[in-house]
């Protein structure tokens, strides 16, 4: 399926700014499955400085300096993805998670390697209660990517969707307790629910198509922008959940980028002298093309 | 190979200070062995045998003691054994390769982990491992510049390494601190001794980090500086103290700023490349673009795009960002094995022993030997100031029962470590009764990155663990007659930092510093007047009690509430009130914030101040703390008189000894520029309105406001008259206080200064102040004195003294925008 997206960030400020300096993730990441056709980033006003590099979990960032004075500040991303379907994926032929987690304390190869990155506490998610709550989906011997399933499930049957009850610096026990928040913070339960045992997982930052047919049910998420999380499993690799909509993410969801947590993949992170209060409006439009 | 020249004696011929000196039985000892004192102890120990007048018996006092250190000052040092030290040297030598090589790769190609077999949880469950630093590349692979080792000897005399220091460790301006104080207790006993200079180490380790800096991108003039959080931070004092010390200016995040991905500061003199950054805060804390995108507390403190300039190569930080990863105990147990693989090398010098339960056997040794080992947060870094030399030596078991621990350990292991208790040997120390006793003691060596190469400090930091708490003991080695002496206390490494690279913040601190020390000067003068007149019986002189407050008043010194009710009650009223008054609690302005104020800035900017001005600073911020002492009139009047000499000594301290330089001149500004706001404020309540009846008593009132009844009695030899009055305090240019005077002064700074915009002609700064000075050279004063509107206005004097006001304002915002304005902090 072929998606285009826009996703618009505006500022204004309050007072003149004299210096911006933004770290940008906008940019779709090439996978497997994913292939991104065009992509853009606009600015405004002109940068002085523009680069690009990646960041060591492989994201494109874009670094951007402005040193004009301006009142607002718009970043714009398009691009056009290509998404291909997802293969079936065979969940109880996973191995059981416990065997897992205990080849990570020593891995053995260069895909394992990469993923026992993802299997600590990270800045954004600590495990404080994580356990006690995932204590009914992590039976014994239960393979990994059936606990990861039923992970998505407890938490979509057990969470409200609920915007405005939490920020992206919300701790984990904090929605453990509250039982509600949205995408960040259920896909941060449920990484923090896979490390506490030992198995790594991935926070993803994206994108979902919200509307693709008219009388369809639409699926849930912030704006389109959206995230959800990915464990690694042996043979398999890394596998998608989303627990917002209790589903393995298809051809709907746009992958920007990943990291331990929201903290490593935020899409716009800034720092300015001057503005005063500021007002932020975030747009984003997915659309079948 | 030094050659000792000394054999031990017994102690039955002990100095009178040691004869009760004893030794732990269980423990080794630094200075005794069996009955006889150690051989390296010989000169010490003859030289208190001859020391009768018991002139060094005494620990420095913390008046003595710079201020903001974390331990008092033990005056008798801690000697190492030469032959011992050797050992030590190649140890800590080895060990610093070992750890530069390790944070290069966990940060790089991480072989460690995939080849070496390091858990990976080691790494990647630590906090201190900041993973936006991957793929950092330091200039010639030096990660670490400078690593702090603490180490404790156990009772069989081995010296293990307690910990590793890598993040920004502290110590080396107190080390340096304690050098110089003992060494002016005993000048001879170093040189006899041969004890190592300090001095060499500074030196080559300045001179490496700033050659590193000028081969960075940065070029052959780019600076080093000091990275600190500022005068809030603990570490500060030391911070400020190494700047001095070291020539280097001591900034914060938000002097710095990236351009082209290159790091500046933010001069008075406008933007400076910066080649080398002596990293003195957290790593996390370096740059809120990278590092801390939450609101974490300290991202404030960073410089948004430092990692990235860092990581490129562009500027060399030392030690570099994320070095903190090595500094964990987790890590002890492996270094061994690393060392092997690593440096091809055994390990010299071993740590205390650790198991980290991150790896099931150790886990399983902790949990059944709980009450045995030291059990740590595998990843906390103690902060070296809160962590005390007993936690060496005894379980901190945590309250939590046995089993909810074992069951954390279970859960989560690789957050837990268990140490080895370890019973440290003892050194003498000064007991309260002047004599010398023993206690626990452990050491802190430095080394760092010279031109040749790592280097040992010799010398460092001791801890001795007293009744008394911690204190802090010079470390003495003695070695060849070439590189001992006493130090040469004054003599700075490299040029002072010239002020062509005064921050601009520092500047704006300056200016504010001058501002405040006068308005403060300007409202104790007022109240002295004030008590002086209520001293002498209040009611006698009602008019000037009344003129005095209201001025105090204007001023914003006083609350008018406070101050009606005073005139209301009298005498008995402001006896009853008198802290109240002076202090006043409710006014915008009161003596105690202005005392707080001018110590504030002092704080900002002591770096630039010598020790001595900062005492005095110190003092005048003790004064407001003296209610205690203030109980009648005369009582008021000395705190006052005192203040005043405080004050003034403050104001001779930072004249006499500040360079003439931008940074002088920002801080005369701003005391010319409240000097003349004060003058207009005074003359205007106390002139600007005709009041026949009572000219008298107000001129007499404003010339002991504004310091000038000697000047004018000397000058007309006549009671005095308002033309007179006015000439003297406005027009006068030969009258340090007149306005005039002012206007001369500030008008020849401002030329001085480097940003004057003067392509059409004068700078907008000299304009203004010109345009003052033309006015006041026009003024015709008796038609200040006589033109009296029919409301009784001094029209021409009322506005003669609104210009000047308006024009100074002016210039204050023109100089705020010229050199501070870029400095503000930003907002997220």
């Amino acid at each position: 399926m072929r998606l285009t997206l826009s996703h618009e960030t505006h500022y204004r400020y309050a007072r003149p700014v004299s210096i911006s300096h933004q770290l940008l993730r906008l940019t779709p990441r090439n996978l497997a499955r994913q292939q991104v056709l065009s992509h853009a980033i606009r600015v405004t006003p002109e940068p002085a400085s523009t680069t690009t590099r990646h960041d060591s979990f492989g994201n494109e960032l874009t670094e951007i300096f402005i040193q004009d004075y301006h009142d607002e500040l718009i970043i714009t991303a398009d691009a056009s993805v290509e998404i291909g379907p997802l293969p079936e994926i065979l969940f109880d032929l996973s191995p059981a998670w416990e065997q897992v987690a205990r080849d990570l304390t020593c891995p053995t190869h260069d895909g394992a390697w990469d993923a026992a990155a993802y299997g600590y506490p990270s800045p954004q998610i600590q495990l404080e209660g994580a356990r006690a709550f995932a204590e009914a989906v992590f039976t014994p011997g239960k393979p990994l990517l059936r606990v990861a399933m039923d992970l998505a499930e407890k938490i979509y049957t057990e969470f409200d969707y609920q915007g405005g009850v939490t920020d992206v610096h919300t701790p984990v026990p904090n929605v453990l307790a509250a039982r509600q928040g949205v995408c960040q913070d259920f896909a941060h339960v449920a990484i923090a629910c896979l490390r506490t045992h030992g198995l790594p997982a991935r926070y993803v930052s994206g994108y979902l198509l919200t509307n693709a047919e008219p009388n369809v049910t639409s699926l849930i998420g912030a704006d389109a922008s959206h995230a959800w999380y990915s464990v690694w499993c042996p043979e398999f690799g890394w596998v998608d959940f989303d627990p917002t909509n209790n589903l393995i993410p298809n051809q709907k969801h746009i992958t920007l980028g990943w990291g331990r947590d929201y903290g490593d993949i935020s899409p716009t992170t800034g720092f300015i002298h001057g503005g005063g209060t500021q007002q932020l409006e975030v747009a984003v439009k997915v659309n079948v093309s | 190979m030094t050659v000792n020249r000394y054999s031990s004696q017994a102690i039955s011929q002990a100095p009178q200070v040691l004869r009760h000196y004893q030794a732990f039985t269980n423990a080794y000892d630094e200075l005794v062995e069996g009955s006889s004192f150690r051989a390296h102890w010989t000169p010490l120990v003859d030289y208190l045998k001859k020391d009768t007048a018991g002139l060094i018996q005494r620990p420095l006092t913390t008046e003595e003691s710079a201020q903001g250190r974390p331990w008092q000052l033990d005056t008798l040092p801690l000697l190492i054994d030469p032959v011992e030290w050797q050992v030590l040297e190649r140890g800590l030598l080895q060990r610093a390769e070992l750890l530069n090589t390790i944070v290069g790769d966990i940060y790089g190609p991480q072989r460690v982990l995939r080849e070496l077999a390091l858990p990976p949880a080691l790494i990647f469950a630590n906090p201190e491992y900041l993973v936006a630093c991957r793929g950092y590349g330091a200039p010639d692979g030096r990660y670490l510049h400078l690593i702090a080792f603490d180490l404790g000897r156990s009772p069989d005399g081995q010296w293990r390494v307690l910990g590793n220091r890598t993040e920004a460790p502290i110590g080396l301006g107190f080390a340096l601190e304690n050098r110089i104080n003992t060494a002016r207790l005993f000048p001879d006993l170093l040189d006899e001794a041969r004890i190592v200079r300090l001095a060499g180490f500074y030196r080559r380790f300045a001179e490496r980090l700033t050659e590193q800096g000028r081969t960075t991108l940065a070029g052959s003039d780019a600076l080093t500086v000091i990275l600190s959080g500022g005068s809030a931070q603990p570490g500060y004092a030391e911070h400020a103290y190494l700047g001095q010390y070291l020539g280097y200016p001591v900034v914060e995040g938000a002097d710095l700023t990236i351009r082209d991905g290159k790091v500046f500061l933010k001069t008075l003199d406008g933007l400076k490349p910066v080649g080398a950054i002596a990293r003195q805060i957290e790593s996390s804390a370096c740059d809120p673009l990278q590092l801390a995108p939450t609101n974490a507390p300290g991202a404030a403190m960073g410089t948004a795009g430092l990692l990235n300039a860092a990581a490129t190569g562009r500027v060399a930080v030392a030690n570099a960002i994320g070095s903190g990863v090595v500094e964990n105990e987790a890590l002890m147990s492996f270094l061994p094995g690393l060392c092997q693989s690593l440096l091809g090398e055994e390990l010299v010098l071993p740590s205390v022993a650790t198991w980290w339960c991150g790896q099931p056997r150790e886990a399983q040794f902790v949990m059944d030997n709980l009450e045995q080992v030291v059990l740590r947060d595998a990843f906390q870094r103690k902060p070296l100031v809160s962590s005390s030399v007993a936690t060496y030596m005894s379980p901190d078991l945590p309250s939590a029962n046995i089993d909810e621990l074992r069951n954390a350990i279970t859960h989560q292991p690789y957050n837990f470590v268990g140490k080895e208790i370890i019973r440290l040997s003892t050194a003498p120390f000064w007991s309260t009764n002047d004599t010398l006793q023993a206690a626990p003691v452990t050491l802190r060596l430095f080394v760092g990155a010279t031109p040749d190469g790592y280097q040992l400090m010799q010398g460092g930091l001791a801890r001795i663990s007293t009744d008394r708490g911690d204190l802090s003991k010079d470390v003495w080695v003695s070695g060849s007659s070439a590189q001992t002496g006493a130090p040469r206390v004054a003599a700075n490494l490299v040029s002072r930092a010239s002020d062509r690279e005064l921050p601009s913040r520092t500047g704006d601190d300056l200016f504010w510093l001058g501002r405040y020390l006068e308005r403060t000067e300007g409202a104790v003068r007022t109240y002295r007047s004030l008590f002086h007149y209520v001293a002498e019986g209040g009611d006698e002189h009602a008019l000037e009690l009344e003129i005095l407050t209201g001025v105090l008043v204007t001023l914003g010194h006083l609350s008018v509430r406070r101050a009606r009710r005073a005139m209301q009650e009298g005498r008995i009223a402001v006896e009853q009130e008198l802290w109240n008054i002076l202090f006043d609690p409710e006014s915008v302005d009161s003596l105690a914030k202005l005392l707080s104020n001018v110590h504030r800035t002092a704080e900002q900017v002591r770096e630039r101040l010598s020790r001595d001005a900062w005492r005095v600073f110190q003092g005048l911020d003790e004064t407001q703390h003296l209610r205690w002492r203030v109980h009648t009139i005369n009582d008021a009047m000395q705190l006052l008189n005192d203040l005043v000499m405080r004050l003034s000594a403050a104001s001779g301290q930072v004249a006499d000894n500040m360079t003439r330089g931008y940074g002088w001149r920002l801080l005369d500004l701003g005391r010319r520029i409240e000097r003349v706001r004060l003058s207009i404020k005074v003359i205007r309540e106390l002139c600007a309105a005709d009041d026949p009846g009572r000219t008298a008593g107000r001129l007499h009132l404003l010339l002991d406001i504004q310091d000038s009844v000697i000047t004018y009695r000397t000058r007309y030899q006549s009671a005095p008259h308002l033309t007179g009055v006015l000439d003297l305090l406005l027009l006068d240019g030969a009258n340090p206080r007149s306005v005039m005077y002012q206007i001369e002064r500030m008008y020849r700074h401002v030329q001085q200064m480097p940003l004057e915009d003067t392509s059409t002609g004068l700078s907008e700064s000299q304009r203004t102040i010109f345009s003052i000075y033309n006015d006041l050279t026009l003024a015709d004063v008796n038609k200040l004195a006589d033109v009296i509107s029919k409301k009784g206005v001094r029209t021409h004097l009322q506005r003669l003294l609104k210009r000047t006001e308006t024009a100074t304002d002016h210039l204050s915002d023109l100089i705020n925008k010229t050199y501070f304005e870029h400095t503000l902090r930003p907002d997220r």
